[in-house]
């Protein structure tokens, strides 16, 4: 063979090896995601983030099952609940089976959540507080026993953090190995793990979830850190959906690529205000001139690409528990007179922090830094990696603070606990009162009419107090090639994968 | 006996560097604020968790004592354990991340090496020229631009415009590797090719000066001939060392080559690992990180002592 003849061949070869692709499509059954954050283990208590519980949510065996409007839930694993004041009566649905085959029984529940209930170092320790025992009565029947009334706990049973697992692996498995990524548990989810790697986990279509069966037979989720390689790759062909692009990106997708949006039900982008002592912010005159002085239709263009909305009140706008008394635009002659007679009557400074992995928060800033200074208020940006703004903000070294909160549905327990109530000093702003506390209580305990007096009370004190301001609506922005009738993202921020 | 003396004090350097990694990101890590337990659970976990977690991975007991135990592991080839990937060992955590880099690094390398001799060479061979200004000019321009610049410029063009590779990602096993491989290593090569090329040409052009070169043109040997066997050898002396000590610079080069890629080699593992203040695998991809670089200069050490005569010599 002449130099010239190997040289064409190897050229061949490598050609062919090139173009030899190993191309997964929505047409063949399989869905590939880009994602940037992935669970380090399969503990749903210790993936607390977005895109962590979104994977959590489709391997998850739940007793009740979020819709995908947030609003409601539908049975689960759970046949009927019949909800009462300190007694929640489950009945089963027959012939339930994990991924593997085996039954699924009342005795799968009260493992479970014995388990939940009793590990120190679950990050959703608090949805099982209210639950005083879990029992079984018979094989298709689990009673949960309350210490006080608990409305939302239907919301807390769909969570992936409430997911039935074997009560045999909880026995056979120590507490360190349950939840190894190399060896999955069996799942009662719509899906079950294949494979889970550091950079790709694969789920698999279980063929024993008793609902109805996906469509979809393989999602794979893929680990792309940097948004603009995940948009690269569902534009090249790569992956099918690119989730959480940055919104000014849009403009830059092109067919078959299509950008798919949802605003959270249950959450808001805000500045968490340090309400210490420490900070010019304890006093709500201050505070209250920031509320005014925000421009919050400019963060939803300049952020958001204008694909979320403006925040008007400490509910999402589509919340049924949103009492709007926030303007969209910014009132700089009211937030003067508002300042009239505080530290910042003629000039002050203030130090907003943010994470400098977010692109939003970093967007934020600069706007807010515009729209205080109209005040006379000056703002020191301070820019630092997520585990630093943590530590930050647990030391109260901030006066503000661009983040936010949400949670999957519109129960309010867990949103009104983080963001005004004591769990984590109203996240990190220290605010701290009694009269809210008692109000969230009664919030949370209550239902229909009654719980719409504690609501108006509870944003009637918000309102007063304002220990956070507002900006805008919590959206998530991501790009599909497949309809989404097969993917798309619902306001519970989960994926919905049919 | 230098090959010997070589290895040995390299082995020697390998111990220091392990020790000085070993305590020094522990304090690094210390230093800086944030805390692994509330990174794992979110800001949603009550305080009382956060301390429940932090006294399981031993983030409670004092500084000093574990360092002590982070050393005392290392002694036994032990790297210890991840926060984040509960139970898992962070050998077994950062070995694939560990061979996707050198994977890259290799390819990077030997583009380098096939871009950068040959065209060294030649700008030699044309120096003076219009060629010869337009590529070192071409070099210059190269070696000034940052690598994730390099990267982003190739994947718009060569991937989502020509469609030439794709947008990033991994095969997972070799020879498929092959198609997602080329683009993040030729964005690599875009720093180490133009300095290679750079060094040859210069390197070529002492050689071309020297006697035994005239000698050789003066006996009427044909110029093939003489670029072969006597200006490509010693131009490519400086190369092996250029190529061992900028091991460094490649390695964390491919750190972000690999993010814009998607490629999941030792890159994802650091920002992962920072993001969670995952110390145990923080820590363990320095100190490997550490090791292959001696490693690699002891590699680029006993190659000088084997192809040039003139070290042997001297010693």
């Amino acid at each position: 063979m002449s130099m010239k003849h190997k040289a064409g061949v190897l050229l061949m070869t490598v050609g062919a090896l090139l173009t030899a692709a190993a191309h997964g499509n929505a047409s063949d059954g399989t869905l590939r995601i880009g994602i940037d954050q992935f669970p380090t283990n399969l503990d749903p208590g210790q993936n607390p983030w977005q895109q962590q519980q979104a994977i959590m949510h489709l391997i998850a065996g739940t007793l009740t099952n979020q819709e995908p409007d947030g609003k409601q839930v539908t049975m689960g694993l759970a046949a009927s609940i019949e909800p009462g004041d300190k007694r929640f009566v489950v009945k089963l649905k027959p012939d339930l089976k994990f991924s593997d085959g085996s039954a699924l029984t009342a005795t799968d529940v009260v493992a479970s959540f014995n388990y939940y209930m009793n590990d120190k170092t679950n990050g959703y320790s608090y949805t099982f507080t209210p639950i005083e025992r879990v029992i079984a009565t018979d094989d298709l029947t689990v009673e949960f026993e309350l210490k006080r009334p608990y409305p939302s706990l239907p919301f807390i049973l769909a969570l992936p953090s409430s997911e039935i697992i074997p009560s045999e692996s909880i026995e056979a498995r120590g507490s360190k190995d349950l939840y190894n990524g190399d060896h999955p548990l069996p799942a009662a989810g719509p899906f079950q793990v294949q494979s889970f790697g550091q950079d790709q986990i694969t789920l698999q279509r279980n063929s024993h979830y008793a609902g109805t069966q996906p469509s979809t037979k393989t999602v794979i989720f893929k680990k792309i850190i940097d948004p603009a390689a995940r948009l690269a790759q569902v534009q090249g062909g790569e992956i099918d959906w690119a989730d959480g692009i940055s919104p000014k990106q849009v403009g830059q997708l092109s067919a078959p690529v299509e950008v798919r949006s949802a605003l959270a039900i249950n959450g808001l982008s805000f500045l968490s205000l340090n309400n210490r002592d420490s900070s010019l912010l304890s006093d709500v005159r201050i505070r209250k001139a920031i509320a005014v002085a925000i421009n919050r239709k400019q963060i939803n263009e300049v952020v958001h690409a204008g694909q979320s909305q403006p925040a008007l009140s400490l509910w999402a706008t589509a919340s049924r528990y949103s009492r709007p008394f926030l303007s969209a635009d910014p009132d700089v002659t009211r937030a003067k007179e508002l300042l009239a007679g505080t530290k910042c009557e003629n000039a002050c400074k203030l130090k907003l922090i943010t994470s400098s992995a977010s692109e939003a928060g970093g967007d934020t800033v600069i706007v807010v830094q515009q729209n205080l200074k109209a005040i006379g208020i000056e703002v020191d940006i301070v820019k630092a990696e997520g585990a630093t703004i943590n530590e930050w903000l647990t030391q109260g070294n901030f006066d503000l603070w661009a983040g936010g909160s949400f949670d999957v549905a519109d129960f309010p327990d867990g949103y009104l606990a983080w963001t005004v109530g004591q769990a984590n000093e109203a996240l990190y702003s220290g605010y701290s009162s009694s009269e809210m506390n008692r109000l969230i209580e009664q919030v949370n305990m209550t239902t229909g009419s009654e719980r719409d007096a504690a609501v108006a009370a509870l944003n009637a004190l918000f309102e007063k107090d304002l220990p956070l301001v507002p900006t805008t609506n919590i959206v998530s922005v991501s790009a599909s090639r497949v309809p989404s009738e097969i993917l798309n993202i619902s306001p519970t921020m989960y994926l919905e994968v049919r | 006996m230098l090959v010997v003396r070589t290895t040995f004090a390299r082995a020697l350097q390998i111990v220091i560097v392990g020790l000085f990694v070993t305590v020094g990101t522990n304090l690094l890590v210390r230093l800086v604020p944030g805390d692994p337990a509330r990174a794992i659970l979110g800001e949603k976990a009550s305080p009382e968790v956060v301390r429940a977690l932090r006294h399981e991975l031993g983030l409670d007991q004092p500084v000093i004592q574990q360092i002590a135990r982070s050393l005392g592991r290392l002694v036994q080839g032990d790297l210890g354990t991840s926060f984040g990937y509960r139970g898992q060992e962070v050998a077994s955590l950062i070995g694939p991340g560990l061979g996707v880099t050198a994977g890259l690094a290799a390819v990077a390398i030997a583009l380098s090496l096939v871009v950068g001799v040959p065209g060294g060479l030649w700008l030699a061979l044309v120096r003076r020229t219009e060629a010869d200004l337009i590529g070192r000019l071409g070099t210059t321009v190269l070696l000034a631009l940052p690598s994730f610049m390099a990267a982003l410029i190739l994947l718009y063009f060569v991937s989502l415009k020509l469609g030439l590779a794709p947008a990033g990602g991994w095969a997972g096993s070799w020879p498929e590797n092959a198609r997602y491989v080329w683009l993040p290593a030729l964005a690599l090569t875009t720093y180490l090719g133009p300095l290679i090329a750079r060094t040859v040409r210069q390197a070529a052009l002492d050689a071309i000066g020297q006697p035994f070169v005239e000698a050789a043109r003066a006996r009427g040997v044909p110029r093939r001939r003489i670029v072969a066997c006597h200006v490509l050898p010693n131009a490519l002396l400086p190369v092996i060392t250029l190529v061992g000590f900028n091991a460094g610079i490649l390695v964390s080069g491919a750190v972000i080559v690999e993010t814009v890629f998607a490629v999941p080699g030792l890159g994802s593992r650091l920002l992962q690992a920072m993001s969670t203040r995952d110390l145990p695998v923080m820590q363990g991809i320095a100190l490997v990180t550490a090791v292959s670089i001696v490693l690699f200069n002891l590699l680029t050490d006993l190659l000088n002592i084997a192809v040039d005569p003139r070290i042997r010599r001297t010693h």
